[in-house]
């Protein structure tokens, strides 16, 4: 295919604009698929991507397109995951394209990732056709977004595309302005051969299947390649394009996109962001921009039976196959048993591995308290990363702790601002900017520590806005910040699950809460359960739970010993769902109180 | 050999407000009706057990057996009459008002009388909803003795509504006053779905808290220890040689026969009930000859739970070596330890403190099973 003929581009939008379905409508309109092999949203391929309407993986096809001057066009559409927690991947993605369509929802408007999404697509360079959404629906202000789009980009209305890709309206003049507009790939074809890696998935026939961007040179059939953050040597296999299934191809030259199968074993050989080069005639610099993707959020994960042990650790295994960004170690819990601290790219990244453990394994798990990752200077001078509050180092031995610190941006209506900026602060928010994106809404943008949105902020920052704020952010450093671990007892053992770092100014609020919630939680027993919350030697709280002083059944109902019995088979069956940390029972749920605190 | 038959009588005056088991009010005049069905199911039963069987307890259960005349009690003791051996003991519950059926029932044969008298204070019978006052029962007692009775078993309650332990104490002495050969004390318990059960949602039923209500049990269990009765199972006390027969085979895991509406039956390690509608097990023994509504086959894991169940609820305890089960074992040890449990030459039972707590003691023992 000539260069002059190639489009590649992405769609970047806020989550629900509206992403999935222009891409099943471009589809359609090309002729890729026919009406009878469409699905809603054809691309988000997992149940899970379909039923919560977001993008978890990224995916890559082509469409060949007869544009109504009769010459044929290879678009090639690189969707990209549609959440913060992916940014990389989706800025890995950016990198194998020239243009991106920027999808705004008529009714509302520009959000807080439509805007990182432009800061992205600008830092790669691309050209974006900004394109308004839902121009069908009753609420849209089309006008009002014109003006925003206006004020973000610098653009003329004439030259924003507005369309509603679930009626089909304004697709035609979509496909037209990707022709005229995103410039073509460049490339040399024939340097020696550089290809990015934008994502891989695993195929349990074929092993890894690379999606890849030529950028220069030619990839071919069965030609020696290499790795170039390994420095591993493979052989292509098989390469070719991606339509809704691979169709085979000799070779992908500069400018075009598809996929590679190289005989490579594990996902983690193939990294997304990684350069493949020819071992032959090697590129001598790898395409910039590679960087190791680091889980950010972290939590235990045990098994509720600890007979599962062994098929909770098949199933992590296998979903790793699937995404190398999850990574997971055996750890022990003296109240939970055996289990794996996990690492995870974010909070939603969890919770998707948490409901495919549930869903595709049907393991029943208890999840610790999630925590970040903290850098701990000793006073001997040695620096040691803190991923599980148990294994934080004893008070004396600490120089000082440093925390994970985000730079946030919260896009919101201006007459928010105010109950924003609280919750901001309540969680030790630095505020840094604001910017008004039009005369209604504002963007701020916070220094935050990640631990303090790793509960509920994002809840709370809906809660307070009546949905309107949203929400991005991304890494910043580590900085060093008053923290102190505070430990749970009960009956003076400490219960490590439940531990956990926090700010000294909120221990007590923290340690009284959660001690509330457990002696709530926990069942009256044979004996006193005292719960109290402690940071190190000193106890900050203390809350009782009241020994049971009678309990018996009166009458054995006659004859009736099956009553009895169920009853008693019952009671059993609930012991066994429980956790017995020293002689006290606590059940699954205690763990999880945590998560519901609202401090 | 050991084997009990138990007769189902739904029928009562009225409605207690804590009562859960099967019974009816204001359908007397299908009293016969019922015992027809009633003796149906009975022969049909005794002709599929092949040899005919001995019963060596019978018992009229209810429901409120003394509210329907005596007539009728009469028609199945004289259709039973075969099976039952000669020193079966045979007891009738009954209601302290109902006492001018008392000598009768003697006269057909019951020689042991279940007086439903629940307190021996206007106050406490009034907040359980009962209609007698402490006055009947002292008479309808006394009517027992002069009819004859010689086993005379009288039932009691703690914890009613607003119940104090003065009051508590007050029915005890009173019940020991009258020198029963057997005293049952229930801790009042709020089933589901009872108007009690209503009432303590809505924050209209002031039940002694818990403390009181272990405080009271306690007291009955000196007080009667103290007056000669022996305690032998946990809710039950009896002078020697008056402990019921009819409920020791329940216990003892021994088989029995029930019939009637709701009646459940042990026999061959497998235990079913019948329906609990009154239309509905009349039609269906009038049809088929039985009212089944389920049954089941008890695993060995089952029957060993209820062995432990039962065994522990009797202050004899329960046979050692059921505890030696290598899933039983450390629990053993523990509740021993924690002096829930006590070890008596080859059995273990409950101690005083393990008796306030047998249904938790009894689940940790069975934790692992």
């Amino acid at each position: 295919m000539n260069l002059q003929n190639i489009r590649n581009f992405s769609i970047i939008a806020h989550i629900d604009h509206g992403k999935s379905t222009l891409a099943d409508r471009l589809l359609e309109q090309t002729q890729t698929l026919s009406k009878f092999q469409m699905q809603d949203q054809v691309l988000d391929s997992m149940d899970l991507e379909r039923e919560r309407g977001i993008t978890i993986k990224s995916h890559a096809i082509r469409m060949d397109y007869t544009a109504p001057d009769g010459q044929i066009y290879e678009l090639n559409l690189i969707d990209t995951p549609g959440h913060v927690d992916f940014s990389y991947e989706v800025s890995r993605s950016l990198t194998a394209c020239e243009g991106a369509l920027l999808l705004v929802d008529a009714a509302q408007g520009v959000e807080a990732q439509t805007v990182s999404n432009v800061l992205l697509a600008m830092e790669h360079d691309l050209f974006i056709i900004p394109v308004i959404n839902k121009i069908d629906l009753p609420g849209a202000e089309v006008d009002r977004v014109v003006m925003q789009l206006h004020d973000l980009l610098g653009v003329e209305e004439e030259e924003i595309v507005k369309i509603s890709a679930k009626e089909g309206i304004g697709i035609d003049k979509l496909l037209a302005a990707i022709i005229d507009e995103i410039p073509p790939p460049e490339g040399d074809p024939d340097a020696p051969l550089k290809a990015l890696i934008f994502d891989s998935i695993f195929d349990q026939y074929r092993g890894v299947v690379a999606y890849v961007r030529v950028f220069d040179g030619v990839l071919e059939k069965n030609m020696p390649m290499r790795l170039f953050s390994t420095s591993q040597n493979y052989d292509a296999e098989e390469i070719g394009t991606l339509k809704l299934k691979r169709i085979k191809q000799q070779s992908l030259s500069a400018g075009e996109v598809g996929y590679l199968i190289a005989g490579i074993k594990d996902l983690e050989d193939a990294r997304v962001g990684d350069t493949v080069t020819g071992s032959a005639n090697p590129a001598i610099h790898p395409l910039p921009g590679y960087q190791e993707v680091k889980p950010m959020v972290f939590a235990g994960l045990y098994p509720v039976s600890s007979d599962d042990f062994e098929n909770l650790r098949s199933a992590l295994e296998k979903l790793r196959l699937n995404d190398a960004s999850l990574s997971y170690e055996p750890e022990t819990s003296t109240a939970l048993g055996f289990g794996f601290r996990c690492g995870f790219l974010g909070l939603l990244h969890m919770e998707i591995i948490q409901e495919r453990l549930d869903r595709e394994f049907d393991i029943d798990i208890i999840t610790t308290v999630p925590n970040v990752e903290y850098r701990v200077r000793l006073t001997s001078g040695e620096q040691v990363d803190v991923q599980n509050p148990a294994e934080m180092p004893p008070a004396g031995n600490i120089e000082d702790i440093a925390e994970p610190i985000l730079d946030a941006q919260i896009l919101v209506p201006s007459e928010y601002v105010g109950n924003i900026m609280r919750i901001a602060q309540d969680r030790r928010g630095h505020y840094r900017t604001t910017e008004y994106i039009d005369p209604t809404r504002a963007l701020l943008r916070y220094d935050l520590p990640l631990s303090e949105i790793v509960l509920d902020f994002y809840d709370r920052l809906k809660s307070v806005s009546r949905g309107y704020a949203s929400f991005d952010y991304e890494y910043k450093k580590h900085q060093a910040a008053d923290l102190v671990k505070l430990d749970l007892l009960i009956n003076g053992e400490p219960l490590d699950a439940l531990s956990a770092i926090v700010h000294r100014d909120k221990a007590y609020e923290w340690g009284r809460a959660l001690s509330q919630k457990l002696k709530a939680l926990i069942p009256r027993q044979l004996f006193e359960v005292v719960i109290q919350a402690a940071i190190g030697a000193k106890i900050i709280s203390r809350e009782t739970v009241r020994p049971f002083r009678k309990n018996v059944t009166a009458k054995c109902y006659g004859g009736d010993i099956t009553r009895k019995r169920k009853l008693l088979e019952r009671q059993k069956e609930g012991k066994k769902r429980m956790k017995q940390v020293g002689a006290v029972e606590i059940p699954q749920e205690a763990f999880l109180a945590v998560l519901q605190m609202e401090v | 050999m050991n084997f009990g038959l138990y007769i189902h009588i739904p029928f009562c005056h009225s409605r207690c407000p804590y009562c859960d088991f099967a019974f009816v009010v204001g359908k007397n005049h299908m009293a016969k009706r019922y015992m027809d069905a009633v003796i149906v199911e009975m022969q049909t039963r005794m002709q599929s057990l092949g040899t005919l069987p001995v019963f060596n307890t019978l018992y009229f259960g209810g429901g409120t057996p003394s509210a329907i005349p005596p007539g009728q009690l009469n028609r199945i003791l004289t259709n039973a009459k075969s099976a039952v051996s000669p020193d079966a003991e045979i007891t009738a519950e009954a209601n302290p008002n109902d006492c001018e059926y008392f000598e009768k029932l003697y006269e057909y044969g019951i020689n042991r009388l279940s007086l439903g008298v629940q307190a021996f204070t206007d106050r406490a019978l009034k907040a359980l909803g009962r209609f007698h006052k402490a006055s009947d029962a002292i008479v309808a007692f006394q009517a027992a003795r002069d009819v004859g009775f010689k086993n005379i078993s009288i039932d009691l309650m703690y914890g009613a509504p607003g119940q104090t332990l003065e009051e508590w104490a007050k029915s005890l002495q009173r019940t020991i006053e009258l020198c029963p050969e057997h005293i049952s004390v229930y801790g009042l318990t709020i089933e589901p779905q009872t108007n009690f059960a209503r009432r303590l949602q809505k924050g209209q039923l002031d039940v002694p808290p818990e403390t009181d209500q272990a405080e009271m049990y306690m007291y009955a269990i000196d007080q009667l220890e103290a007056a000669g009765y022996t305690h032998y199972e946990i809710s039950n006390f009896a002078r020697s040689g008056f402990a019921s027969r009819h409920n020791l085979n329940y216990w003892h895991d021994r088989p029995y026969l029930g019939v009637g509406l709701s009646a459940h039956s042990y026999l061959d390690n497998r235990r079913f009930w019948n329906v609990r509608g009154l239309k509905t097990y009349m039609q269906r023994v009038e049809a088929t000859g039985y009212a089944v509504e389920r049954e089941e086959q008890l695993t060995p894991t089952q029957h060993l739970l209820e062995r432990i169940m039962l065994g522990l609820r009797q202050r004899r305890g329960l046979r050692a070596d059921f505890l030696s089960h290598p899933k039983i074992h450390k629990q053993y040890i523990a509740m021993t330890n924690q002096h829930l449990l006590e070890r008596t030459d080859n059995r273990v039972r409950l101690t005083r403190q393990g008796l306030l707590l047998a249904d938790l003691v009894c689940t940790e023992l069975v934790r692992e099973l």
